[in-house]
């Protein structure tokens, strides 16, 4: 059977119709792969990019690599402040096709997945709370997902509504460090259907000592940055208290580092790529063991003050600092009203009160030096005496008196009986100009320049120096008020730098760090030292007056706390010297209004005779009772400088840096890492 | 007809040129084999067992050629029987794949027999259209559509679509070859396109829509908005990825294995429904009009096959065998350009899939038995 004409027509026909289709195909696929280059251009729609770098742009990653924040350690490198590495959890979330015909599976998935994530994420030994911490963590990821998938617009049951998103990505955690909690995320990662997790280069903050060095070395907080009509463009991390605000511990240069994903992103690493800039060291000169010591005699005071809660002290701080250099080497923070000390002041620089009896010794090294203030002098300082009424004029309304009669004292003895009358007396020697100058040389309305947020600077009542006050006006009201701590207001740093510069003779600036270290390059932060105020023989005969403050004497206001540790066996007098302080002020108080407060202040050194430390304690109650500086503030200042000494003793002997056990601590973990973890 | 007394004697009237195309396009399929299954476990195996089949298939073939052709015509309604019975069995034998009922389970690897049932049907389909050179619209249309419906209803149930679709131009071609005339084929090809709208709206899975409705948007899409971005996460993801690989290749590719598509795994099904877009990814646009040029090859030498052979059975034999592997290589080939809706086929030979290389190999052999057994074309012939 032949083929015939129509028949071998058809075949080319069939032929030519067979063969049109691949000229077609060669003709598109050369379009699309050469002659497109690329980029295919689509009606109405955007460009749809097919160049080699398509495929790329798919499977290769540019990871960023933040840098991280400075470490700040103590004085003997011991580590207050670190960024750990860690990750932030994002989770692509397929609702998977078997569980999208019905709303009520879904939702039963997505909260199945819920679940699961929160499970992952307390697969951590280390909480305090599992269970709490996966109810938060649980609660946290539904919200998240229930917004992602618009989950409330869902019907009951039936199938999913037309629209109804199957894909969303949700952020699961931040700063997820903890290695059991990785392996459980990358395990649900692995086995979950319907789930991707895409772990980002974090860090955590760690602050090993986090309890006793809360207000101290601060925190950091994201704050959200906005533009000007107020959208919200990033968040950027801000120091908000403490050391952290030191400019050196801002993360240096990110890193980046490339690597290849698969579809279900698991990674390859193609290269090293770019570290993130090393982090910067701040040195504190904080001492992590009289820190420890500072925090804990301070919070043992306070709690002892009474068993009562609402008659503590509302707040107190305790500090010590290196008298040769103004190293503060601790700082302690004490609130009663405060349930967390996140956000609260810390006391040391960010409370203000009037100091009372504790500036009189610097009057006193005030007036002897530029007024010649003759030391062995005698002032009637009895309340009855003949010129009272002409030297000791009314302060606040009330008559300047003594807590005991004094009789006729030398300014030794005013020192030591703390004589508020006797100080007015002194004070009366100086004049108007006098007072300022005086308030410059100890730097009470000068910032203490010491880089950390929300300082309060102290500041003198602004009455007195109105042009229209007279010299004897002012020497009557403002000038004897000053004499004995008041209408002028101090922080206990900077009645410290006050003591520092009269300790040292000369104008003396506070240090809390002692060197930076940026890019591997050690710089030393230098001690500020000023001209030379005072002499001395100034200096001996205000300490000696100090020395003699704490001695068993009857008229010495620091008797008590030398018979107190006379029963513990410890000897004060002629160890240490101080100066009690009680003021009696008024104060606002949130929810109560103007309140009546009392200061209970001690500035003491040691030790007596060749002075190393000096430590400040003040202590503030809310109410009129009993409540002085010798009895509450100086227990804590004197153990303080004991276990300064101690602590030295021991390390000159090479026996490590141990702090005894004190009965009556509050029960501090000596480790607290505070991460992003919930339940820590 | 003429049958040779010495058996091998046939062997020196083989067309080995064509021979040796199919098994370039073998050997090519091993390399991209190998290429999509090198870095994934699951995957493989399926290199070392397509090796075997093609070996196989290619050995059987071999001895198919000894046999004269005109056996299969003997024995054609009992190969279209056999195919249409082992598509009856699947829903009581066969094994659910991602929801298909398309295999029989044998120890060891999985028989599709939809693929053998597309040789069956075009077996069949040469023995029915044999005798019909002057039809009429019924015997040349109608009867080879219901021959050919019957498997295809079948491969439909399963459901696989895609293999569906190839049974259309196979019949066309078939019955167009023997003598239909064109405009019943025109008509035919109307009522099917209207047929193809009805069944979407009616017999169509979900799934299936879905991808008719994402290659139907896709021409306008902007992938900057975010619903685009949510579907080409979902229904068109894999259309997408393909697209990406074909026209990310260029003209010469990224090499055998480097085409971070394929490596990456960003492509799925892509030793099967998309081994052209690696193709086009790993060896650029000249190497896929290379595939494809020996495609054609192996297409046009089974048309001259036909052109060149007298008797009908043989000659329309090639042609249905030429339209099935010529058009469910263009359509795969379509798919993976995003021409067409995907529709989950596999390219003859190309891809993996041990039923239907050995089915393809079969029919190739075939084919090339009946061109070995030609005679020579009489100038009178076209004249008779």
């Amino acid at each position: 059977m032949a083929m015939t004409v129509g028949e071998r027509t058809r075949l080319r026909f069939f032929f030519g119709a067979l063969g049109c289709v691949p000229l077609f195909l060669s003709g598109w696929f050369g379009w699309l792969q050469v002659l497109q280059a690329g980029e295919m251009k689509r009606p109405e729609g955007g460009r749809v990019a097919l160049l080699a770098q398509a495929a790329e742009v798919q499977h290769e990653r540019r990871e960023h690599l933040p840098g991280a924040r400075g470490t700040i350690v103590d004085r003997h490198g011991a580590i207050l402040a670190m960024d750990c590495d860690a990750f932030e959890v994002r989770a692509e979330i397929t609702i998977p096709r078997k569980h999208s015909a019905d709303c009520k599976d879904a939702r039963a998935y997505l909260l199945g997945m819920s679940r699961s994530l929160a499970d992952a994420l307390c697969r951590d030994n280390g909480l305090a709370d599992r269970t709490a911490a996966r109810a938060e963590h649980f609660t946290r990821i539904r919200d998240r997902i229930e917004a992602a998938f618009a989950w409330k617009d869902f019907p009951a049951d039936g199938p999913l509504p037309a629209g109804a998103k199957r894909v969303r990505e949700i952020l699961v955690d931040r700063g997820v460090a903890v290695l059991s909690v990785i392996e459980a995320l990358e395990e649900l990662d692995r086995d979950q259907d319907g789930v991707l997790l895409h772990m980002q280069h974090d860090h955590a903050r760690v602050y090993p000592e986090r309890e006793v060095t809360y207000g101290l070395v601060g925190y950091v907080e994201d704050k959200p940055v906005l533009s000007p009509a107020g959208k919200l463009l990033a968040y950027r991390e801000t120091a908000l208290a403490g050391l952290e605000a030191v400019p050196e511990l801002l993360p240096g240069a990110p890193g980046e580092r490339e690597f290849h994903v698969d579809s279900k992103s698991h990674r390859f690493f193609t290269g090293v790529g770019r570290s993130a800039a090393s982090p910067s060291r701040v040195e504190s000169t904080i001492d992590l063991e009289l820190q420890k010591a500072a925090s804990r005699e301070l919070e043992r005071q306070a709690l002892a003050v009474s068993g009562d809660a609402k008659d503590r002290p509302l707040w107190g701080a305790l500090l010590m600092v290196e008298i040769a250099t103004g190293d503060v080497l601790a700082a302690a923070s004490w609130h009663r009203d405060v349930k967390h000390p996140r956000g609260a002041a810390f006391t040391p620089y960010q409370l203000l009160y009037e100091p009372g009896s504790i500036v009189k010794p610097l009057l006193f090294a005030y007036a002897r030096e530029h007024k010649e203030l003759d030391w062995d002098r005698s002032f009637d300082c009895s309340s009855t005496g003949a010129d009272h009424h002409l030297d000791v004029p009314e302060v606040g309304g009330r008559r300047v008196r003594d807590d005991h009669g004094c009789g006729i004292l030398t300014p030794h003895g005013i020192l030591v009986n703390s004589s508020n009358i006797g100080s007015v007396k002194v004070g009366s020697l100086l004049s108007r100009d006098d007072w300022r100058r005086y308030l410059d040389v100890f730097g009470f309305e000068r910032t203490l320049g010491l880089q950390m947020p929300a300082e309060l600077v102290g500041y003198a009542s602004k009455k007195g120096w109105l042009p229209g006050i007279k010299p004897a006006a002012f020497k009557k009201w403002t000038g004897s008020s000053y004499s004995i701590g008041y209408e002028h207001q101090v922080n206990a740093l900077q009645m410290a730098r006050a003591y520092l510069t009269l300790l040292n003779g000369a104008t003396r600036e506070l240090r809390m760090v002692r060197a930076v270290e940026v890019d591997g390059q050690r710089r030393e932060r230098s001690v500020v030292a000023g001209s030379r105020e005072f002499s001395p023989q100034t200096i001996e005969e205000v300490c000696a007056a100090m020395r003699d403050v704490l001695t068993d004497a009857q008229e010495s206001t620091g008797r008590h706390v030398v018979a107190a540790f006379r029963k513990e066996g410890v000897e004060l007098q002629g160890l240490l010297g101080g100066k009690t302080g009680t003021a009696k002020s008024r104060t606002t108080i949130k929810g109560k209004g103007t309140v009546e407060v009392r200061n209970a202040s001690f500035v003491g050194f040691a030790p007596a005779e060749a002075p190393r430390y000096l430590v400040v304690c003040v202590l503030q109650r809310d109410d009129s009772a009993r409540f002085y500086g010798g009895s509450y503030a100086a227990p804590p200042a004197v153990r303080l400088l004991l276990e300064a000494l101690r602590l030295e003793e021991r390390r000159r002997l090479g026996q490590g840096p141990q702090v005894s056990a004190t009965p009556g601590s509050s029960g501090r973990s000596p480790r607290v890492a505070e991460t992003g973890q919930a339940g820590r | 007809m003429r049958l040779h007394k010495n058996p091998l004697a046939v062997l020196r009237n083989v067309d080995w040129w064509l021979w040796l195309v199919t098994c370039a396009i073998c050997v090519v399929s091993l390399a991209f084999l190998r290429s999509t299954t090198q870095d994934d476990p699951r995957f493989a195996p399926q290199f070392g067992k397509q090796a075997l089949f093609l070996v196989v298939g290619l050995g059987f073939g071999l001895l198919c050629l000894l046999p004269h052709y005109v056996h299969a015509m003997r024995l054609a309604w009992l190969a279209y029987g056999g195919a249409v019975l082992s598509l009856l069995g699947l829903p009581l034998f066969g094994s659910v794949i991602n929801g298909s009922r398309r295999w029989y389970s044998l120890p060891g690897l999985l028989i599709q027999p939809s693929e053998f049932a597309k040789l069956g049907a075009v077996i069949g389909l040469a023995a029915l259209l044999r005798f019909e050179r002057r039809a009429s619209l019924s015997t040349s249309l109608l009867l080879p559509g219901i021959v050919a419906g019957i498997p295809a209803c079948l491969v439909l149930v399963q459901p696989d679509l895609g293999s569906t679709l190839v049974y259309v131009p196979i019949t066309l071609a078939m019955s167009y070859a023997a003598g239909a005339r064109g405009r019943h084929v025109a008509v035919l090809c109307s009522i099917g396109f209207f047929a193809f709208i009805a069944a979407y709206f009616s017999v169509m899975h979900g799934y299936q829509k879905q991808r008719v409705d994402v290659w139907a948007q896709h021409w306008n899409w902007d992938e900057n908005s975010r619903d685009v971005r949510d579907l080409l996460r979902e229904a068109a993801y894999q259309p997408w990825q393909g697209l990406i690989a074909m026209g990310s290749g260029g003209m010469t590719g990224f090499g055998l294995g480097h085409g971070p598509q394929n490596r990456y795994d960003f492509l799925p099904y892509r030793s099967e429904d998309y081994i052209f877009a690696v193709v086009g990814e790993e060896i650029g646009w000249f190497g896929s009009m290379g595939v494809l040029g020996l495609y054609a090859t192996l297409v046009i030498g089974l048309l001259r096959i036909a052109q060149r052979t007298r008797e009908r059975f043989g000659r329309l034999l090639c042609v249905g065998v030429a339209a099935w592997i010529g058009s469910q290589s263009l359509i795969h080939v379509a798919v993976c350009g995003w021409l067409v809706p995907s529709t989950g086929l596999p390219m003859p030979l190309l891809s993996y899939g041990g039923s239907s290389a050995l089915a393809t190999l079969l029919a190739v052999s075939l084919c090339l038995n009946v061109g070995a057994r030609r005679e020579p074309v009489l100038a009178g012939d076209g004249f008779r």
